[in-house]
């Protein structure tokens, strides 16, 4: 027989309220030695292939974050709970790292306490005005055009192509927040104008627009593997990372060393630890072996990327983005990731005012 | 005087929660809504100064647009909800087996539950550029990219979600009217839709307005089915707020867009209410 009564059951029911409440607040955690690593990562493939190198990695726990959107995104979230935001470190690219450093959120980093680190060419590594390391680089990422070659109706040979009639439909356009719209400095390039006149991509983007050839403006990686996978569309721009999610099971062509007037956009990625994370020296740690050359060789041949580290054996059939000076001033363009970044508001205007209502 | 009190103190809670959650966050909102925003910042700088650039950005027709496709397509999607909901409640209200109008309302109940991930995706994989209904689109010579295609695939994504809501709240109101009211009309020589079009629907105004206010509201602050069935060429306003707040992190531009929704929808709440209550009412 159950003799327990309600006022007993009530005291139970506060007693594990209070502990899981208290189990919340900011101060339990340091309380707990083993609390788990909070680390934010992009959507597969990348939270995938940081996963399976992490099984050898014997530093605890990690909990899992996923960016939403751009990974710009993710400044908006730590601007609303700053000082008290959860995260640890943070996997970004170089637009992101700049905006990092200028609030005071990314921790400067060393030799000393990430040895791997002394891998990385010094000229890929974001620094602040002290000449301190502010990123930990793991990938050199390209942005590009790319198409899925088995359904693309035309071969795309010049920039002018994707407002050929036959594509339309076909373009999977980037959202102005994803890659922090290189899309139209591409074509501002290719027009006679750049990043800081980008005037002339936009009225190229128009006509695409107008032609009807923009199927779905994509606004996650996710969105943009889902619209290539399902053959909804076949011409994109996106990096050499979301794309390996597409050519995993299908031919990717990649649009890198095409033709002068289609530029790649070289951008360092790799991590940042925040500088009030509570376990900085865990975040040493984490970082340092995914920079070392084994997991840093099995990462990027499984992510298809280019490795930042020198002792890192880069996979087979990255042709496509191993440049020479020639091929480099002929087919990239490395942009003022600094300038660019404080242009995205303005352009993410210009799109919502200018183009969505031609679409 | 002593039970009014009591009430009175009663109330404080829910009050002080509602200052504190619905108050206080929307004064934040509007104060952000005026500050000067530096590109490239995180939000508005703590001695941001204040201007009126962040409104009169909207003021332009493309912005204009936007406000008129989300309350556009609201209006529409609130109006077939009812159309298809009215009905719907009816046959419940009146239904004369018990344990069929409990599955009835249950069933209607667990349509609201659905995720709406999963309801947006269904309709993406039936009626999206590849989904299973494509050759028929193609044989009916319908283009899936045409603007005006897109624009009802999202009124089908919101009607998912309000029909049901509607046919709940309207169950309540037509099992609040006498139906001998339309039997007697139909006795005097009313025709059955006659006696229900001057009997039934206007003893159920304030039902049936409930349901369209609340319907319209859900629409107009719809996020994720204009995201994914609008295939970013149909946007609503909510999404332009969540680019700004998320994505480029302009909180003064996210406010002042939301501020302008706010403004703008309760007038147009308001509006409706008035009209609708003078034509059925003469209030």
């Amino acid at each position: 027989m159950n003799n327990r009564t309600r006022r007993d059951f009530i005291k139970t029911a506060g007693g594990l309220a209070a502990a899981g409440f208290a189990s919340t607040m900011p101060f339990a955690r340091s309380a707990h030695g083993a609390a788990p690593l909070v680390a934010v990562e992009w959507g597969p493939p990348y939270i995938d292939n940081t996963k399976t190198v992490l099984e050898n990695w014997d530093g605890g726990d990690i909990v899992w974050e996923l960016h939403q959107g751009g990974a710009a995104a993710i400044l908006g979230k730590i601007k609303a709970s700053w000082p008290n935001t959860k995260y640890d470190v943070i996997d970004m690219w170089a637009p992101v790292f700049v905006s990092m450093m200028k609030e005071g959120w990314s921790e400067a980093l060393t030799v000393e306490n990430i040895p791997n680190l002394a891998d990385v060419p010094e000229a890929l590594i974001t620094k602040d005005a002290d000449g301190n390391f502010m990123c930990a680089p793991r990938s050199v990422n390209y942005a590009h055009f790319a198409v899925r070659a088995d359904t693309v109706p035309i071969d795309i040979q010049h920039i002018d192509d994707l407002l050929d009639p036959k594509l339309k439909g076909q373009i999977a356009w980037p959202s102005p927040i994803l890659n922090t719209s290189l899309q139209v400095v591409a074509m501002a390039l290719a027009k006679g104008g750049d990043e800081f006149n980008p005037d002339p991509g936009w009225e190229m983007l128009k006509e695409i627009a107008r032609a009807g050839n923009i199927g779905r403006i994509v606004h996650t990686t996710t969105d943009i593997i889902n619209t290539l996978s399902s053959g909804e569309t076949s011409v994109t721009f996106a990096d050499l990372g979301t794309l390996s999610g597409v050519a995993k099971h299908f031919p990717v062509h990649y649009l890198t060393k095409t033709d002068d007037s289609i530029k790649s956009f070289p951008a360092v990625e790799g991590w940042v630890v925040m500088s009030n994370s509570e376990q900085k020296e865990k975040a040493y740690d984490f970082i340092n072996f995914l920079l070392s050359p084994e997991a840093a060789t099995t990462y990027n041949q499984l992510n298809q990327l280019p490795p930042a580290s020198s002792k890192a054996t880069p996979a087979d059939g990255l042709d496509h983005v191993i440049f020479s000076n020639e091929e480099l001033e002929r087919f990239a363009h490395i942009p003022d990731y600094d300038y660019v970044s404080k242009q995205v508001d303005s352009w993410v205007k210009r799109f919502e005012a200018e183009i969505v209502p031609l679409l | 005087m002593k039970a009014t009190r009591t009430t009175m103190l009663l109330l404080v809670p829910a009050c002080a929660a509602f200052v504190l959650l619905l108050v206080l966050p929307l004064l934040n909102i509007v104060n952000e809504s005026f500050k000067f925003f530096e590109p490239g910042r995180v939000g508005s700088a703590e001695d941001a100064p204040y201007t009126l650039l962040n409104y009169s950005e909207l003021f332009s027709a493309a912005y204009f647009n936007y406000y008129l496709t989300t309350f556009r397509l609201g209006f529409l999607a609130s109006t077939i909800a009812l159309a298809i909901g009215f009905p719907m409640a009816y046959v419940v209200a009146r239904m004369r087996w018990e344990l069929g109008r409990k599955l009835s309302i249950g069933f209607l109940i667990a349509l609201m539950f659905l995720s709406v991930l999963v309801r947006v995706y269904s309709l993406e994989l039936t009626f999206g550029a590849v989904g299973v209904l494509r050759p028929v689109l193609r044989f009916l010579d319908i283009s899936q990219n045409d603007r005006t295609y897109t624009e009802w695939v999202v009124i089908a994504g919101l009607l998912h979600y309000i029909i049901p809501m509607s046919a709940l709240t309207l169950v309540g109101t037509i099992q609040n009217v006498n139906p001998r009211l339309a039997e007697a009309a139909m006795s005097l020589g009313a025709a059955r839709w006659k006696a229900h079009l001057s009997v039934t629907v206007p003893l159920s105004i304030r039902g049936i307005l409930s349901a369209f206010l609340i319907s319209y509201t859900l629409c107009i602050s719809a996020f994720v089915v204009p995201m994914v069935l609008g295939k970013g060429r149909v946007l609503f306003v909510s999404n332009l707020i969540y680019n700004r707040f998320s994505e480029i992190a302009n909180y003064p531009g996210g406010s002042s867009l939301s501020v302008m929704l706010l403004v703008v929808s309760l007038l147009i709440v308001y509006l409706i209410s008035r009209i609708s209550i003078r034509r059925w009412e003469g209030g």
